[in-house]
């Protein structure tokens, strides 16, 4: 943390987050999806780490309050790899929204990255970080007049099966 | 025996014991909190409130900036917010005394404050705006690069300048060195002191010719224009120099054998001699044009810095390097050699965009600054002036500059004396006129 926020305590800024997070398993518990207060405080231990690896700072609950709401009833995602999976959820998070150069709202890119890992990554957390975001992101920074439409992914498919094959 | 001054001062301290001279005038709300903690006139609950609310506040700031689109924002930006809300929320803690402030930062919300605060710095910023109008009005028509630029890019400030999000930025370029600069303030404060010594310089350069602050601008040196000097430091240095001499002090000259008199008269001296002369010879100008207390205060924590510069240039037997005698003008400098035209479509841009700007003296500076050809400004006067306008445009001329349209005027009509023409154009029968019309 930058030495502007040292008259801050970073635990205050942490209060919130504890509070939301707690609050959303009161509808995860739905879908049989659970976090424990350790798996709470270890997200949010993980939250503060990939905020400051990628240079950033959060205020309120955040975004892990959405991308918990947004994935809780995705198909590949269980209670044994849940918490796994939302740290992992959440560091490609923070990553690719300074890859999109900010031009991307939160919603936008938890939408799109709840569309990948759906249905062409099928639950592949690599695939979703190494391919789909990357060029999904790519083609904001060259200003690519037209992102690619959620339905459109397939382009991102070819070239990455292209690239694959050339292998 | 403990002094009685002693004791009033420790009941003083006790009263009040932060000394808002020591704190941080840039980041004072930081500065100011830091203190108060550390003199524990605030609470942990209360110190623990505050910190909460500003990280609410930040967090509220940093919806507002990106829209409500992105909760989480790059820490420089985060930064940036954040010092933006402490910058105004100090601006409006400086404006009240120390006692108040800590009964506000005690029972205050911190989100009241920022917005007293925002109030605060539109305050300072529409006063600053009125200086710089009042400078870009009275402004000299001196031909020096920095000192017009910086009048008219400080007007960028006021445009550019985002109160909620960059209150303790200076959007703009400030190029032209003032004597004195509070460096330590930041955003519209500092804009603000700046503007507030620029005028009070600008003022005391108005009570001399302009073409008396050209030649010693020569005098200092043949680049002078481009150069980033203060002219205010070199007139009052020649105006002292000119009263210890017993010369007129709009003269401004202060020629070489003067100098050596006036060499040999001070290094006999020692520091406080010299400061008392140069603070006698300062009192002789003030009394010549009835300064103002504000100018008068500025130069008084000017002249210790004279007086040291003084007794240096005795030292080294280089006094004529800072009371200046004016340059010796060559044939060549007087000669006027035409330059390139514009393009007819550059001409014909810069025509809408002289059109486009209200203030006389703007079209002016943009001219000078821009326009290097005789013919090009003939056709721009013609074009973009009117009326009363080419009187305003001729006074802010110099008397050369005069002097070549007068004689482009005569060669045109084919005469030898303009007296025997009659003008065809307005602006040549208000330039023939210009004498009469002063």
């Amino acid at each position: 943390m930058s030495e502007q926020f040292m008259f801050l305590p970073v635990a205050l800024l942490n209060q919130h987050v504890l509070t939301e997070i707690r609050k959303c398993n009161d509808f995860t518990i739905n879908h049989g999806l659970q976090l424990s207060e350790t798996d709470i405080h270890d997200l949010v231990e993980h939250r503060k780490e990939a905020l400051e690896r990628n240079g950033r700072i959060e205020f309120g609950g955040g975004v892990i309050q959405k991308i918990i709401m947004e994935f809780a009833d995705s198909p590949y995602i269980y209670q044994d790899i849940y918490m796994e999976t939302l740290t992992e959820l959440q560091e490609c998070f923070y990553y690719f929204k300074n890859e999109s150069l900010e031009e991307m709202s939160d919603d936008e890119l938890i939408h799109i990255m709840k569309k990948y890992f759906d249905d062409v990554c099928q639950g592949s957390l690599e695939f979703l970080n190494s391919s789909m975001l990357e060029n999904y992101c790519r083609d904001i920074r060259y200003g690519a007049n037209e992102y690619r439409d959620l339905n459109g992914y397939e382009d991102n498919y070819v070239d990455f099966l292209d690239w694959d094959n050339e292998e | 025996m403990i002094h009685p001054t002693t004791t009033f001062m420790k009941q003083l301290d006790k009263l009040n014991p932060i000394n808002d001279m020591l704190l941080d005038q840039g980041y004072y709300f930081q500065s100011l909190f830091q203190e108060v903690c550390a003199s524990k006139l605030l609470t942990d609950s209360q110190i623990e409130r505050i910190q909460l609310e500003i990280i609410d506040l930040l967090g509220k700031e940093v919806e507002r900036y990106t829209n409500g689109e992105s909760s989480s924002i790059p820490v420089e930006k985060a930064q940036v917010l954040l010092q933006s809300i402490t910058y105004s929320i100090g601006v409006y803690l400086k404006s009240i005394e120390m006692s108040e402030k800590i009964d506000m930062l005690k029972q205050e919300k911190i989100s009241v404050l920022f917005y007293k605060g925002m109030d605060t710095v539109a305050a300072v910023k529409n006063r600053a705006k009125l200086l710089l109008d009042n400078l870009a009005k009275n402004r000299l028509m001196v031909n020096n690069i920095a000192y017009q630029d910086t009048i008219a890019g400080l007007s960028e400030f006021f445009s550019a300048y985002n109160i909620e999000f960059e209150s303790h930025e200076m959007p703009g370029s400030i190029d032209y060195p003032l004597l004195e600069t509070n460096t330590t303030l930041l955003g519209v404060e500092y804009i603000f002191d700046y503007l507030r010594c620029f005028s009070i310089e600008n003022e005391f350069l108005n009570h001399f010719s302009l073409q008396a602050i050209h030649d010693l601008l020569m005098g200092y040196h043949k680049e002078a224009e481009h150069m980033l000097i203060n002219l205010f430091e070199l007139v009052l240095t020649n105006a002292i120099g000119c009263d210890l001499l017993g010369l007129k002090i709009t003269e401004l000259n202060i020629p070489t054998k003067d100098c050596s008199w006036l060499q040999s008269n001070l290094e006999v001296l020692n520091a406080d001699e010299i400061k008392k002369k140069l603070e006698e010879a300062f009192d002789n100008i003030r009394a010549e044009f009835n300064l103002e207390t504000d100018i008068i205060t500025y130069v008084k924590v000017a002249i210790p810095q004279l007086v040291s510069r003084v007794c240096h240039n005795l030292k080294t037997n280089t006094l004529h390097e800072l009371f200046l005698s004016f340059a010796v003008k060559s044939q060549e400098e007087e000669s006027f050699e035409d330059g390139i035209p514009m393009e007819d479509e550059t001409l014909r841009d810069f025509i809408e965009e002289l059109r486009e700007i209200g203030v006389i003296s703007d079209k002016v500076a943009r001219i000078q600054e821009k326009v290097r050809s005789l013919n090009d400004f003939i056709e721009l006067l013609e074009e973009c002036f009117y009326g009363r306008e080419y009187e305003l445009v001729f006074k802010m001329l110099s008397e050369t500059e005069r002097a070549i349209l007068k004689n482009k005027i005569r060669e045109e009509a084919g005469v030898e004396e303009l007296a025997d023409y009659i003008p065809e154009k307005e602006w040549q029968k208000i330039l023939l006129e210009y004498k009469t019309v002063l």
